[in-house]
C-alpha cells in the first residue's frame, strides 16, 4: 500500500510539469473566457511552431551540458538569407538556410569541443558575430519576399482548420523524441551529458556527439526561419533578438536538466506550451509586453533551482 | 640568459606590446589618432564599461562570471533618471544602490543555493532588462535635472569625469586586490575554493562580496552613462557582457581562476578600446565592428582554453 502511494507520488514528482500544465490549462478556462475558445488555442499553437522547434534542437545541446546562445542571431542571419535567395528562387530559399546552418552548428561545435572552451561564452560570441552579419548582409533593412508562391505552403495553409506548420512542428518533436530515446546517437547524446570522460573510456568520440548536437540545433533553427519565412515573407535583421532565452527557458521549465545527461523532447514541448500558456494570459490581461522578460527570467531561476533541488533529492 | 629574460618580458608584456604596435601604425596612418582629442575619446569610451570591467576581473580571479552586468548598467541608469527629480545626489545615490542589490542579490543566489553563476546570471540579466523595460514603458526616458549631466560632463585639466573616476577605483581595487586580506583571500578561493574552505575562510561572504561590488560598478556605470546625455533605456547595456569579458580575458586573466591582476584587466579594455577606435577612424561599419567583437570573444577564450590545458599537462 505505501509502496503505491510512493509510485504515485514519483509520478507526481516525475510529470509535475506536466499537472501543472494542465491545471493552468483548467483554471485559465474557468477564469477567462477569451482563453478558452477555440481560436485561442490554435492561436497559441500557431505561435509557438517557431520557438518550439528551436527548443527542440535546444535540448539536445543541453542534454550534452551546453548550451547554445547564437540560436537568436543564426535566426535573423538564415532569416534574411532565406527570405534574399526566395525573391529569385524558391528552392534556393529553403535550401540555403539549412546549408548554412550546417555549417554554423559545425563551426560552434567545433570551436567548443576542439579547444574545450565554456559553450555559453563560446556562443555569447557567435551571437555578437551573426547578429553583426545579419545587419551587415541587409545593411539594417528589411527586405520583403515574393508572396504568392508556394514558398508560403507550410506558413500559410492549412488542414483539418490547423495551420500546417503545427503539423511540421510537431512531426519534428516525434522525430526528435525517437532520435533521442530509441537510437544509439540518443544514447550516447545521454552517455556524454552524463559522465563525459566515462563516455570517452567507453568509446564513445564525445566531441563528435557534442559537435552533432550543435548541428541538430542550428539546422532546427533553420526549419523554424522556413516556418516563420513561409508565413511572413518579409526578412529583418532582428527578428531573432531574444530567442535563445525563450528556447532556454521552455527547455529549462520543461524539466531538463541544465547539468546535462537527463531530459526528453516531450518536456520540452511541456515547457513551451507552458511558457505560451503564461504569456497568452499576460495578453488577454493586457499586460504590458515588458512584464513577459520579468516573468521569463523570474522562471528561468526557479526552474534552475528546482532543477538543482531535485538533483540533491536524487543523489541522496 | 639575457635572451631567455628578453623573451619572458615579451609573454609578460604581450598585450602591452601590442598596444605599442597598434598605437604606432595607427598614428603613422592617421593625424587625428594621436591626438589630445582623440587620446581622451578613447578612454572617455571605455571610462563606463571599465568600470565594470574592475568587478569582472574580481569575479573571474574568483571563479565566478556575472553575465548580468549590461542590465544592471541599464538598470542603474534608469533609476538615475527616475530619481534626479529629488535632487542630483539622489538621483546617483538610486543608480548606485540599484546595483548593489542586484549584485548583492546575485551573491546570495549563486552560494547559498550553490548554483552555477553563469546560469544565475543568466536569468538575472533577462529578469532585470524586463523591469528596466517595465519602468521606462519601453521609451526611452529623459530626465529632469539640467544639474544631472555635470557628472558626466565635467572637466578637470580637461580630462572628463567619468575618465578620472575610472583610474581612481581601478587604483583602489588594485590596491584592495594585491595588499589586503580581502585581496589575497580572492585569490586563494580563485585558486582553490575547498582548500580555502578548510583553512577556514569565508568563501560564501567573500563571492557575494565580489558580486556586490560589481553591481556596485555596474550601477554607477549606469550612471555616469546616463549623466552622459541624461536619457536612459532597455537598450543600453546589450553588448556589455561580451565587451566587458572580452577585455578580462583579453588582459590576460584566465577563466581558469586564481591569477590576474586589475592592471592586466585595464590593459585588455584598453586594447579593446583602441580596436574600437581604429574601426571608427577606419570608418568601419558598425555591424562589422559587432561581428570582429564576437570573433575576438571566440579567439580570445580559445586561446585561453589552450593555455589551461598546456599547463596541465606540463
Amino acid at each position: 500500500m505505501s509502496q503505491e502511494g510512493n509510485k504515485f507520488t514519483n509520478i507526481l514528482r516525475e510529470q509535475s510539469q506536466l499537472i501543472i500544465l494542465i491545471l493552468l490549462i483548467v483554471i485559465f478556462s474557468i477564469t477567462t473566457p477569451n482563453f478558452r475558445t477555440t481560436g485561442n488555442f490554435v492561436n497559441l499553437l500557431k505561435q509557438v511552431t517557431v520557438i518550439g522547434v528551436i527548443s527542440c534542437g535546444m535540448t539536445l545541446v543541453v542534454i550534452t551540458g551546453c548550451l547554445d546562445l547564437s540560436v537568436g542571431s543564426v535566426f535573423s542571419l538564415l532569416n534574411v538569407v532565406s527570405i534574399s535567395f526566395q525573391k529569385s528562387n524558391n528552392f534556393l530559399g529553403i535550401v540555403m538556410p539549412l546549408v548554412l546552418a550546417i555549417i554554423i552548428g559545425f563551426l560552434n561545435g567545433f570551436v567548443i569541443t576542439k579547444f574545450k572552451v565554456n559553450s555559453i561564452i563560446a556562443t555569447l560570441g557567435s551571437l555578437s558575430f551573426y547578429s553583426g552579419m545579419a545587419l551587415l548582409y541587409t545593411k539594417g533593412a528589411i527586405i520583403a519576399g515574393v508572396t504568392g508562391t508556394w514558398y508560403g505552403f507550410i506558413g500559410r495553409s492549412r488542414l483539418l482548420g490547423i495551420p500546417i506548420h503545427v503539423y511540421v512542428f510537431f512531426i519534428i518533436a516525434i522525430i526528435y523524441q525517437i532520435l533521442l530515446n530509441n537510437t544509439t546517437l540518443g544514447r550516447k547524446i545521454k552517455y556524454v551529458g552524463t559522465n563525459t570522460s566515462a563516455a570517452e573510456i567507453a568509446g564513445i568520440r564525445s566531441n563528435r556527439i557534442r559537435t552533432i548536437a550543435f548541428i541538430i540545433s542550428s539546422v532546427s533553427v533553420a526549419i523554424a526561419v522556413l516556418i516563420y519565412s513561409s508565413r511572413m515573407t518579409t526578412g529583418s535583421p532582428v527578428t531573432g533578438v531574444g530567442f535563445e532565452f525563450d528556447a532556454i527557458t521552455a527547455v529549462v521549465i520543461g524539466g531538463t536538466s541544465l547539468a546535462g545527461g537527463k531530459g526528453s523532447i516531450f518536456k520540452t514541448i511541456i515547457g513551451v506550451l507552458l511558457l505560451a500558456i503564461i504569456i497568452n494570459i499576460l495578453t488577454l490581461y493586457n499586460i504590458p509586453y515588458a512584464f513577459q522578460n520579468i516573468v521569463k527570467g523570474f522562471l528561468i531561476i526557479i526552474a534552475i533551482i528546482v532543477d538543482i533541488r531535485v538533483r540533491k533529492r536524487i543523489e541522496n | 640568459m639575457k635572451i631567455e629574460k628578453f623573451r619572458n618580458f615579451i609573454i609578460e608584456q604581450k598585450i602591452l606590446l601590442i598596444i605599442l604596435a597598434i598605437g604606432i601604425f595607427l598614428s603613422v596612418s592617421s593625424d587625428y589618432f594621436l591626438t589630445f582629442e582623440n587620446i581622451t575619446n578613447i578612454f572617455q569610451t571605455i571610462s563606463f564599461e571599465g568600470m565594470i570591467v574592475i568587478g569582472m576581473a574580481l569575479l573571474i580571479i574568483i571563479g565566478e562570471i556575472d553575465l548580468s552586468v549590461g542590465s544592471i548598467m541599464a538598470f542603474g541608469a534608469t533609476l538615475s533618471v527616475m530619481f534626479q527629480s529629488y535632487g542630483v545626489f539622489t538621483g546617483i545615490l538610486a543608480g548606485i544602490t540599484g546595483g548593489i542589490i542586484i549584485g548583492l542579490m546575485n551573491g546570495l543566489i549563486t552560494t547559498k543555493l550553490k548554483l552555477p553563476s553563469i546560469a544565475v546570471t543568466l536569468g538575472t540579466m533577462v529578469f532585470l532588462n524586463g523591469i528596466v523595460f517595465a519602468l521606462t514603458k519601453e521609451h526611452t526616458i529623459k530626465g529632469t535635472n539640467e544639474n544631472f549631466i555635470l557628472i558626466s560632463q565635467t572637466e578637470l585639466f580637461q580630462i572628463p569625469l567619468p575618465v578620472i573616476v575610472f583610474i581612481i577605483l581601478m587604483i583602489i581595487f588594485e590596491i584592495i586586490l594585491q595588499k589586503s586580506i580581502f585581496g589575497r583571500h580572492i585569490f586563494a578561493i580563485g585558486g582553490n575554493a575547498t582548500a580555502s574552505k578548510f583553512f577556514g575562510l569565508k568563501v560564501d561572504m567573500v563571492r557575494i562580496l565580489c558580486f556586490t561590488i560589481t553591481g556596485f560598478l555596474a550601477g554607477l556605470a549606469g550612471v555616469m552613462l546616463a549623466g552622459k546625455l541624461n536619457i536612459a533605456s532597455g537598450r543600453i547595456g546589450g553588448s556589455t557582457a561580451v565587451f566587458v569579458i572580452t577585455a578580462v580575458l583579453l588582459g590576460g586573466i584566465s577563466m581558469e581562476g586564481g591569477e590576474g591582476s586589475i592592471f592586466k584587466a585595464f590593459q585588455g579594455i584598453l586594447l579593446l578600446g583602441i580596436i574600437n577606435n581604429a574601426m571608427v577612424i577606419m570608418k568601419i561599419s558598425t555591424f562589422i565592428q559587432e561581428m570582429i567583437r564576437g570573433l575576438l570573444l571566440i579567439l580570445i577564450v580559445v586561446i585561453d582554453s589552450i593555455n589551461i590545458q598546456k599547463k596541465k599537462y606540463l
